[in-house]
């Protein structure tokens, strides 16, 4: 069995033999202790810890869901079994007074678990719902498969155009990078914009690795990301719509979420570069726009306050964003012919910022 | 008519009605297939309470087309004689109901000639009549409408017809109508029929589903008594109708006889008083009818007769009451209160209520008030009702309601149902919606109401310790024991002993009900010795010596009491779980 997870088992049943009240200790998740740390640009958890004793019902009902879950985590790790959070909370149903009320109180359990013990789910075999984002460039890596088997595969070579699939475990022991030749990797948005890249074969002739993220990146994406960074020294760029959704997209890329705030360390990337769709970039390239929603403008007020827009580059762009009271999506570039993003505008802007 | 109105020109009351409907409520079409029905089931039911029968009753609306529907009402009561039929539905103000002071539902010999009335008058269709009375071999059915002229009955049709029943009338009419659901329906009105009339069952076969409403109880009420009208309540039309119905008798006479509560003495008494001796009846002029009515207002009487009153009955209302909600899954029920006989101008009156709370009832809106008036559901002009108006003008705040408008419903999952019983209901109008304020009947409300409020509150209170209660025993009896087993399983170890985390966690003595009986148990170190008080309709008093650490005991109460008291203890708060700590004032005692 795990021993982090053992541990927690075993202080509980120490506890109880000892006549005392039993507890389980973690950090904070008030949203007080999570403070962005600007050192190393990522959200982190503060020092404080929450007690939560078996005096009371509930906080003794959650000891009871916490045991099920590493009685189950234990099972499965026995019979190389893995199971989705979903799968997980409808199999509470018959934990009896250990069963979930809903997938959120099940899912924040886990969230729990991971920030005490700092195992992450996934090593934990529990996975979330959401299919993984696809890669294409030259990046030769190792999977082990479902037979135990490690398995080479050429993220160019051995793939056909919807190339390689994330899985949702991408640790070392499941995933192994082996090695890359290109220069830099482009994390797109949008499936629209990434089919136009792979056809465009942007991949070859800018020496790049297209990442797909399929919107808001799942956890598997961004751990991606954060090796392909840190372990084969490339460069992140993200390559997003021009609204106030996708700047956060890549906000979560560079810096992490608060809900993820315990594992920032190994999930964010902040040496990661935005390369638009930029408000100045509806302007110098005279895209077709939307007009910004109630909603819209709503999100951008509130990205003023984020520490993590909070750089003179994203002031700017929000503050003019507002200004022109218009957003725009990848696809507009279109509007100059199916070639002009990957022979114009991206060629221009990495120059620029100094990618390429 | 009095002498007064001679040299106008006679209007037809048929004719004044056909011109103001919404006197009767028929103005709008909803309202009328509403009305409609509420006529019809209201005299069926009158039917059945005067003649002992457990009423059957079914509706059916059927859509014959754009605002046109038939209704059909069948019943099982009586049935009524043949040659009473084209009187009794073709002609207003013709009923069974005059001169005799009884609770009924129908008053005014009104309202199913109304009905009949407006559905001539929307469609053009008259009305069917079938109907069976045990004495014959076989039913008749009849067609007729209303000669609005001459107030008259127009008989079209009338032929023998085979109906396999003792007896019954079934009453069909067409008319322009709007069939709804929800608030103000047809569905909603037997819904609430079914409340406040217990013994009867209900068929309901409506454009878009049929609903059976089962009886509640097996026995039909007392059929109630008719009694001679009070002195003080008759009024001067009423009073001059009266005397002239029996001209050939003397003043004496008819007043002795046709009232209650009035002695030969008074009689006479009041004869000399209004200057009237030896005059005839047919002799006396408006001005002596005033004069007469005057001295009868300022003679004392008896008070009438209080026993022809019939309540729902506080077993029957409350079996209704769970059997209409319990859908919403309530947390708990009053139990249902009566209270009178009162007395208004010479009427006698009773009220009767009861509460249902929580459970699916909803929690943001203003409470809601089932209004009845001589069993007959109230379900328009509940502004101007004094039902409503005394709830209303109760301190909510004081039971635990909040009240955001003063004079205004409070808030919360709280049903109250309310019905007041007379022999004559002060309406505010013709077409029966709402109950007068009258000073006798608000008071007798305000003291039902803050009854059943008093009720509500002691169970919410015993609610909140049932839930603490509750809640500590799940720990102590189950969560910490399952921890305690999976923890000792994962590590495959024997499970710990917990009793000393289970005096850790409680640290109390706590009072439980376990079936109806109350338990004390003991989770501290100490021993202790209390007395314990239960408060209720009356008070109680039981104490324990030396109850030991993980000792338990049954006190000695009856579960009645139990279940309809607060407990009070005397040891100190920290260390009580499910009961009060008992207050000075009551140690004294
Ligand atoms: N279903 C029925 N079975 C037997 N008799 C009935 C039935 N319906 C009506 N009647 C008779 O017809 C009479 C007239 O009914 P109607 O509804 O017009 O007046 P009401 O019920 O006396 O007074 P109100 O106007 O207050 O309803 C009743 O008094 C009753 O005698
Ligand atoms: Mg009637």
């Amino acid at each position: 069995m795990n021993e982090k997870l053992e541990n927690i088992v075993k202080r509980i049943y120490q506890e109880m033999s000892a006549g005392q009240i039993p507890k389980v200790e973690l950090k904070s998740r008030n949203k007080e202790n999570i403070l962005f740390d600007p050192r190393s640009s990522v959200w982190k958890y503060g020092e404080s810890t929450v007690k939560r004793y078996a005096s009371k019902a509930n906080s003794a009902k959650g000891i009871l869901k916490m045991l099920y879950i590493i009685d189950f985590v234990d099972e499965m790790t026995a019979g190389l079994k893995t199971s989705t959070l979903r799968e997980m909370y409808y199999i509470s149903e018959g934990w009896n007074l250990g069963k979930f009320e809903s997938q959120d109180e099940s899912d924040m359990m886990v969230e729990d678990l991971e920030v005490m013990t700092n195992y992450l789910r996934e090593e934990m075999r529990l996975r979330p719902e959401e299919s993984g984002a696809s890669v294409i460039g030259n990046l030769t890596l190792t999977e082990l498969n479902r037979k135990g088997e490690k398995k080479k595969i050429n993220c160019r070579d051995d793939v056909g155009d919807g190339g390689y699939t994330i899985p949702y475990n991408v640790e070392k022991e499941k995933v192994d990078l082996v090695s890359a030749d290109v220069d830099f990797v482009l994390a797109i948005e949008t499936g629209g914009m990434f089919d136009r890249l792979v056809e465009n074969r942007f991949d070859e002739k800018m020496r790049s690795l297209l990442v797909h993220m399929k919107g808001q990146p799942s956890r598997s994406t961004k751990r991606l990301l954060n090796r392909l960074n840190k372990e084969l020294g490339l460069p992140i760029v993200v390559f997003t719509d021009g609204d106030p959704w996708s700047f956060r997209i890549f906000a979560s890329v560079a810096y992490g979420a608060i809900k993820t705030a315990h594992i920032s360390d190994i999930l964010a990337t902040p040496t990661s570069e935005f390369i638009g769709i930029t408000a100045s970039d509806i302007l110098r390239y005279d895209l077709p726009t939307d007009k910004l929603t109630d909603k819209d403008i709503q999100a951008l007020q509130s990205e003023l306050e984020d520490p993590r827009f909070n750089i003179p580059f994203w002031k700017g762009e929000i503050e003019t964003m507002l200004k022109l009271g218009k957003k725009a999506e990848q696809q507009a570039l279109a509007k100059y012919g199916l070639d002009f993003v990957t022979d114009t505008y991206l060629p221009e802007k990495l120059k620029e910022n100094g990618i390429v | 008519m009095t002498e007064l109105d001679t040299d106008r020109k006679e209007v037809s009351i048929s004719e004044f009605f056909d011109k103001n409907k919404q006197m009767l409520g028929f103005d709008s079409p909803q309202k009328a297939l509403f009305m409609t029905v509420k006529e019809a089931v209201d005299n069926s039911l009158d039917a059945c309470a005067d003649s002992g029968i457990l009423p059957e009753i079914t509706v059916k609306i059927e859509e014959l087309g754009k605002e046109k529907y038939r209704v059909e009402v069948t019943d099982n009561g009586p049935g009524i004689e043949r040659s009473e039929v084209a009187n009794s539905f073709g002609k207003m103000l013709y009923g069974s109901r005059f001169f005799k002071e009884r609770q009924t539902r129908g008053q005014q010999g009104l309202g199913i000639s109304a009905a009949i009335l407006y559905a001539q008058k929307t469609t053009g269709f008259p009305t069917e009549i079938v109907t069976k009375v045990e004495r014959e071999m076989t039913a008749f059915h009849f067609v007729l409408d209303i000669d609005i002229k001459k107030n008259s009955p127009h008989k079209i049709s009338e032929i023998p017809e085979i109906w396999d029943t003792k007896s019954g009338l079934k009453i069909t009419l067409v008319l322009k109508g709007k069939y709804v659901s929800g608030k103000q329906s047809v569905e909603e009105y037997v819904r609430e029929s079914a409340i406040a009339n217990p013994h009867t069952t209900f068929h309901l076969i409506l454009p878009d589903k049929a609903i059976d409403i089962d009886r509640s109880v097996n026995e039909a009420p007392q059929v109630p008594i008719a009694v001679k009208p009070h002195p003080h309540g008759v009024e001067l039309g009423e009073l001059i109708s009266i005397f002239k119905e029996y001209e050939n008798q003397t003043i004496e006479e008819v007043l002795e006889d046709k009232f209650s509560r009035v002695t030969k003495q008074t009689a006479k008494s009041i004869v000399e008083k209004s200057k009237l001796k030896d005059k005839k009846i047919s002799k006396l002029t408006r001005d002596d009818f005033e004069e007469l009515m005057r001295t009868i207002k300022e003679t004392d009487f008896m008070e009438p007769r209080k026993d022809c009153l019939s309540p729902i009955g506080a077993e029957p209302l409350f079996k209704s009451a769970i059997n209409s909600f319990k859908e919403y899954h309530p947390a708990y029920f009053s139990q249902a209160v009566v209270r009178g006989p009162f007395v208004f101008s010479g009427h006698p009156f009773l009220v009767e209520a009861i509460a249902i709370y929580g459970g699916d009832l909803p929690k943001e809106d203003p409470i809601r008030v089932l209004r009845f008036a001589n069993r007959v559901p109230l379900l328009y002009q509940s502004g101007s009702c004094a039902i409503t108006r005394a709830v209303s003008s109760l301190a909510w705040n004081q039971y635990g309601f909040s009240q955001p408008v003063k004079d205004q419903l409070p808030i919360g999952p709280l049903v109250i149902a309310v019905h007041v019983a007379s022999t004559k209901i002060p309406f505010t109008s013709e077409a029966k919606e709402a109950i007068a304020t009258v000073p006798e009947i608000m008071d007798s409300l305000d003291l039902l109401l803050r009854g059943v409020a008093r009720q509500i509150k002691t169970m919410r209170k015993k609610e909140a310790h049932k839930s603490q209660v509750a809640e500590k025993f799940a720990l102590i009896e189950q969560i910490l024991p399952q921890i305690a087993a999976k923890s000792s399983k994962i590590l495959n170890l024997e499970p710990p002993d917990i009793t000393p985390i289970i005096s850790k966690v409680m640290g109390v003595v706590a009072f439980r009900e376990i079936d109806g009986e109350l338990f004390a148990e003991n989770y501290t170190e100490k021993s202790h010795s209390f007395k314990v008080v239960l408060k209720g309709e009356g008070t109680f008093t039981d104490s324990v010596k030396n109850l030991k650490p993980f000792q338990k005991v049954k006190l000695n109460f009856s579960r009645e009491i139990v279940s309809s008291s607060e407990i009070y203890v005397d040891l100190p708060e920290p260390i009580l779980l499910g009961a009060y700590t008992l207050p000075k004032v009551f140690k004294d005692e």
